[in-house]
């Protein structure tokens, strides 16, 4: 007895890698679509972008790598469509080298809609190149945004192109968005854009840091957030485009569930390990 | 000027009239005080030396790898030239055109590293699950309070949660709102007021680990 009890206590741990992946693997291939409730923090970023009035210019923080893409990039796949959609104009800017790579992605990605819409680069969002310094460069940004980026991510000189015609700093814009994997993130539009300017700020964080976050969302600094792939999947149901996120769902489920079958099962074994008969 | 003067002195000073100057700027707003230019170029500044210390990064990292490379250092140096040869790749065809535009180094970043960079992240799931069955032993209290308060919050993350019972959200969100954010607003407090204190210690010079050995 107490020979199966310690195998099952030191259970290898390819077998739960094994478990976890034949479960994510099995809903992925036969989703369950389990309903997923809107949370009051997602509807609160959905309805401080679509309450602005229309044509307001919004910045975008793309502040996450390829690393992230998976959580974040639904997030900001989502955050994209809502501005189309919502008829606002858009400035993606990236404290993160891997950060205007990434919006490319998303920018190709949504080539049909983004012309469908109407929208056109340079007249209705621009994306500005790599911006390097960490917090320097957001506080830069908010005093100068011209003289910080002098050129877009294309090489087209800020001052030719249409969208920034009239922008000088951050009182130029409605609205600051965060999507977020780290650090420079939250906190750094926290202190440079949102103390010195009243920006109001909505963000997106990974599942695992948004936590940290909750004290600001508490407090009103942060007026709406994404937490995690769920926080995505939830804002890609309330605008009616279920994309990456959505069908992420199942998936996120069964990790967990299995997860906590393992935790149950480790404290079972430790639980009848502690308590069996001396020398059986 | 004194050798001592120039490498112990000049920079404490840079660094207290610079810190000053952009403490007056974020803190203080009057007309009389006129900050606007220098705060943007000091701002621009150090943009600019956030660069050069990338570039310094990369020599760095690549003079450790070549060294390895001509050791021919045991279970590393293969990888010491797969790393050199990819660094290289990608400056090389971020340097086509305008800066990392080409479709080249799109289709580097997209493909490769995309799915390199995801993998390494998502591995973290099934050492999360392996470490969660061996760490979230119910041995005290606090490991009781630890292990349902982590049960909880994943029924709340996880559409799951609320298919089997709509209290699993609700005290999740509880968990997360109240006890959590008082943790983490104590930890911000906290981290804050040490940041300030460190700041100071620099300021006055009290503190001069960021000069190196002098």
């Amino acid at each position: 007895m107490s020979g199966l009890i310690s195998k099952l206590e030191n259970v290898d741990r390819r077998v739960i890698y094994f478990v976890l992946i034949i479960a994510v693997v099995a809903v992925l291939l036969n989703p369950i679509g389990l309903p997923v409730p809107v949370t009051t923090p997602t509807r609160r970023y959905h309805d401080a972008i679509a309450s602005l009035p229309r044509g307001s210019l919004v910045l975008v923080g793309i502040e996450f790598d390829a690393g992230a893409l998976p959580e974040n990039g639904p997030m900001l796949e989502a955050t994209m469509r809502l501005l189309i959609k919502s008829n606002q104009r858009f400035v993606l800017a990236s404290l993160w080298s891997g950060g205007p790579a990434v919006a490319r992605i998303y920018l190709d990605k949504l080539k049909t809609v983004i012309d469908s819409s109407g929208k056109r680069y340079g007249e209705d969002f621009v994306l500005l190149p790599y911006l390097v310094g960490g917090e320097t460069a957001a506080a830069a940004l908010a005093k100068d945004l011209k003289n910080t980026a002098k050129n877009d991510y294309f090489g087209t000189p800020v001052t030719d192109i249409p969208v920034l015609k009239n922008v000088k700093d951050a009182k130029d814009f409605s609205l600051a968005i965060c999507i977020t994997a780290g650090t420079p993130g939250v906190e750094e539009y926290l202190r440079q854009w949102v103390s010195p300017y009243n920006m109001p700020l909505i963000a997106g964080a990974l599942g695992v840091a948004a936590p940290t976050y909750i004290p600001y969302y508490n407090s009103g600094q942060i007026k709406g957030m994404l937490q995690g792939l769920r926080g995505a999947a939830e804002l890609e149901l309330i605008i009616g485009a279920p994309s990456s996120a959505v069908s992420s769902m199942d998936a996120l489920s069964a990790g967990h569930l299995v997860t906590i079958v393992f935790i149950v099962f480790g404290n079972i074994v430790f639980l009848v390990k502690k308590y069996q008969p001396k020398g059986k | 000027m004194s050798l001592p003067f120039l490498k112990r002195d000049l920079p404490v000073v840079i660094v207290c009239v610079t810190g000053v100057v952009m403490i007056i700027g974020y803190f203080i707003q009057a007309p009389e005080i006129y900050l606007g230019d220098i705060l943007g170029n000091l701002s621009l500044i150090a943009s600019v030396i956030a660069g050069y210390a990338t570039i310094l990064g990369i020599l760095t990292l690549a003079i450790v790898h070549v060294k390895h490379l001509s050791k021919r250092t045991q279970g590393q140096w293969m990888y010491s030239v797969l790393l050199l040869a990819l660094v290289l790749a990608m400056i090389g065809v971020g340097l086509i055109g305008t800066l990392g535009t080409h479709p080249y180094f799109m289709w580097f970043y997209q493909y490769p590293l995309v799915a390199l960079d995801t993998t390494i992240y998502s591995v973290l799931a099934f050492y999360i699950a392996s470490a969660a069955f061996r760490a979230f032993k119910i041995k005290s209290v606090e490991g009781l309070i630890l292990a349902v308060a982590a049960v909880f919050v994943m029924l709340m993350n996880a559409p799951v949660g609320a298919a089997l019972w709509g209290g699993f959200p609700l005290i999740g969100r509880w968990i997360m709102d109240v006890p959590n954010g008082a943790a983490f607003r104590g930890f911000i407090i906290g981290s804050a007021i040490g940041a300030i204190a460190m700041s100071l210690r620099v300021l006055i010079g009290r503190e001069r680990g960021i000069l190196g050995r002098t």
